[in-house]
C-alpha cells in the first residue's frame, strides 16, 4: 500500500458519499460503489452480492469489470464453502490471497472463467439483517492489508445506510399512500351521507303542507346538495386536498339550471384556480343562493343567460355572477335585505376574506366578489 | 301521458342507500312516473327486470355484491332493451368510459338535485 493509498480511499468515500446524498436509484448507487471501491483498492472487479433467501444464493445485483450477462443474472452459492457465504454467516470479512489454493472454498465457474486468484469481501449488514456482500477480486496474488479490509468495511457501511435510509424513504411513501386512501374513504363517506341527508330533507318537506316552510326545506337541501357536489369534486381531483374552482361552480350551475322552470343559458368564463374546500365551500353556497334567486326570480317563461366567471388577478380571484333578468326593483331589494340567503352570502364572503360588491349593469342583478388566492 | 309533457313511465330504481332510493321513489312517484321496484343489489335488479315491464332503469354504479351498476346496465340492455340512467359518485374518466358502451341517456353525479333528475328521465321519455 503507497503512502498515496489512504488519501485515495478518503477520496473515494468522499466522492461516493457525495453521491448518495442525491441519487435515488439503488442500482446506480451500488454501481457507484463498486466503482469506487474497484478504484480505490486497484483492482479489476468488484461486485454487491444480493442474499436471495427463497432460493439461498446471492445474485450479483451490480459490479463493474465484469463483462455482459453477469451482474442481474449470475447467481452465486451462499454457503460455507463460497467466500461470500463465508462471510455473511460470519458477519465477517473474508480474506484470501489465492482461492484456488485455499481448502475453505470451492471456485465457482464464473472464478474459473474470470481467473480468480485474490479476493476479499465484507458483508453488507442492515437493522433488517445481512443485505449482501461487497466484493472485490483479482485475477493475481495479493494480500489485502488491514487498511485496505477497513476500506470495505466503511463502504459496506456506507451502503446499509443508504439501504436503511431507502427502506425508511419505502415506509414514508406506503404510509403517505395509505393516508390518503383513507382520506379519499372518508371524502367519499362524507359525500354519501350528505346525500343521504338531502333525501331525508326531501321526504320532509314532501310531508309538510305549508308552502314556506316546504320551501325553506328545500332551500337548506339546495345548500347541502352544494356542499356535497365539492366533495364530488374533490374525489375526481389529482390533488387530495384541493380542486378546480371553475369546474366545480360550473357544475353546480349546471345542475341548477337543470331544475329551471325557463329555458336558461349559462355562459362560463373560467381560469384555473385550485381551491381547498376551506374556501371552496363557501363560494359554493354564495353562487348557490345568488343563482337559485336569479332562477326564481329573475326570469319570465321566456327564459334568459346566467353568467359566471372566475378569473385570477395577480394574488386575487375574482368571481362575477350575474344575471340579464328583470333586475331588482327597491321593493323587492328592501324585503330581500333581510332574507337568510343575502345573510348567507355576505357572512360567507367575510369568511374567505373577500369583498362583495354589486356593480351597476344595463340588465338583470351582478355580483362580484374578490377574494385572496388561498395559500392553504 | 298529457299533451306535450312528459311521457310517464315505470321505472326500476336500483340504489343500496335506503333513504335515497325512498326519496327518488317520491319525486318520481309525485311527478307521475310509477317505481316497479326498489333493488339494493344488482341481482335483485336483474331478477325484478325478468318479470315486470319496465321502461326506464335509475343505477347508482357502486353497489353491495357481485355486480356494480355498469353491469347491471349492460344486461338490462342486452336482455330486455331497457334504457338506464347511472348515478355515481365518482364519474371519472375511466368509469365514465365504462358507462359509454351502455349507451346511457344520462350519467348523473351524486348528489343529484331533484330537478336534475327529473329532467333526466323525461328526456329518456323524449329518446325513448
Amino acid at each position: 500500500m503507497s503512502a498515496e493509498t489512504p488519501v485515495r480511499h478518503l477520496q473515494a468515500v468522499a466522492e461516493f458519499g457525495q453521491y448518495a446524498l442525491w441519487e435515488t436509484d439503488l442500482d446506480a448507487l451500488l454501481h457507484e460503489a463498486c466503482s469506487q471501491v474497484a478504484k480505490g483498492l486497484g483492482v479489476p472487479y468488484a461486485k454487491v452480492l444480493e442474499y436471495r433467501p427463497a432460493g439461498d444464493t446471492f445474485l450479483i445485483r451490480a459490479g463493474v469489470g465484469w463483462g455482459p450477462g453477469v451482474v442481474g443474472s449470475v447467481r452465486a452459492p451462499a454457503d460455507r464453502g463460497h467466500p461470500p457465504g463465508l462471510a455473511m454467516l460470519t458477519r465477517q470479512p473474508v480474506v484470501t490471497e489465492d482461492v484456488t489454493a485455499d481448502p475453505r472454498f470451492t471456485p465457482t465457474a464464473l472464478f474459473r472463467e474470470y481467473g480468480v486468484v485474490a479476493l476479499a469481501n465484507v458483508p453488507i449488514v442492515t437493522e433488517a439483517g445481512v443485505f449482501g456482500v461487497l466484493e472485490v477480486v483479482t485475477p493475481r496474488r495479493q494480500s489485502f492489508s488491514g487498511a485496505e479490509v477497513s476500506f470495505l468495511r466503511g463502504f459496506a457501511n456506507l451502503i446499509a445506510a443508504v439501504l436503511h435510509r431507502k427502506g425508511v424513504e419505502r415506509s414514508l411513501q406506503a404510509a403517505l399512500q395509505e393516508r390518503e386512501i383513507l382520506l379519499r374513504e372518508l371524502q367519499h363517506r362524507v359525500k354519501n351521507n350528505l346525500y343521504v341527508v338531502t333525501s331525508l330533507l326531501g321526504l320532509q318537506a314532501n310531508r309538510i303542507d305549508d308552502d314556506a316552510a316546504r320551501q325553506a326545506l328545500m332551500e337548506v337541501q339546495g345548500r347541502v346538495h352544494a356542499i356535497g357536489l365539492a366533495y364530488s369534486i374533490l374525489q375526481t381531483s389529482q390533488d387530495i386536498s384541493r380542486f378546480d374552482l371553475g369546474a366545480y361552480l360550473a357544475d353546480l350551475c349546471r345542475t341548477l339550471v337543470a331544475a329551471a322552470t325557463c329555458p336558461v343559458r349559462l355562459d362560463l368564463d373560467l381560469r384555473p384556480a385550485q381551491v381547498s374546500l376551506q374556501v371552496g365551500v363557501p363560494l359554493g353556497l354564495i353562487v348557490n343562493e345568488i343563482v337559485s334567486n336569479s332562477l326564481q326570480h329573475a326570469f319570465g317563461p321566456e327564459g334568459g343567460t346566467v353568467s359566471l366567471s372566475v378569473r385570477r388577478v395577480d394574488e386575487r380571484i375574482e368571481l362575477t355572477v350575474a344575471d340579464d333578468g328583470r333586475g331588482m326593483n327597491p321593493a323587492a331589494a328592501a324585503a330581500r335585505r333581510g332574507s337568510l340567503g343575502r345573510k348567507l352570502i355576505a357572512a360567507l364572503a367575510v369568511q374567505i376574506q373577500g369583498t362583495l360588491t354589486r356593480p351597476e349593469v344595463e340588465r338583470g342583478v351582478c355580483y362580484h366578489l374578490s377574494f385572496p388566492v388561498p395559500n392553504d | 301521458m298529457t299533451d306535450g309533457g312528459p311521457v310517464l313511465k315505470r321505472i326500476l330504481v336500483v340504489e343500496d342507500e335506503a333513504l335515497v332510493a325512498l326519496y327518488t321513489q317520491e319525486l318520481l312517484e309525485d311527478a307521475g312516473h310509477t317505481v316497479v321496484g326498489l333493488a339494493a343489489t344488482g341481482e335483485s335488479a336483474l331478477a325484478l327486470a325478468a318479470h315486470e315491464r319496465i321502461d326506464l332503469a335509475l343505477l347508482d354504479i357502486r353497489l353491495p355484491g357481485g355486480m356494480d351498476g355498469i353491469a347491471v346496465g349492460e344486461a338490462l340492455r342486452a336482455r330486455h332493451g331497457i334504457p338506464v340512467i347511472f348515478i355515481s359518485g365518482t364519474l371519472d374518466r375511466e368509469t365514465l368510459a365504462r358507462t359509454s358502451a351502455v349507451a346511457p341517456v344520462a350519467c348523473l353525479q351524486k348528489p343529484v338535485r331533484p330537478g336534475e333528475l327529473l329532467s333526466a328521465v323525461n328526456r329518456a321519455g323524449r329518446e325513448g
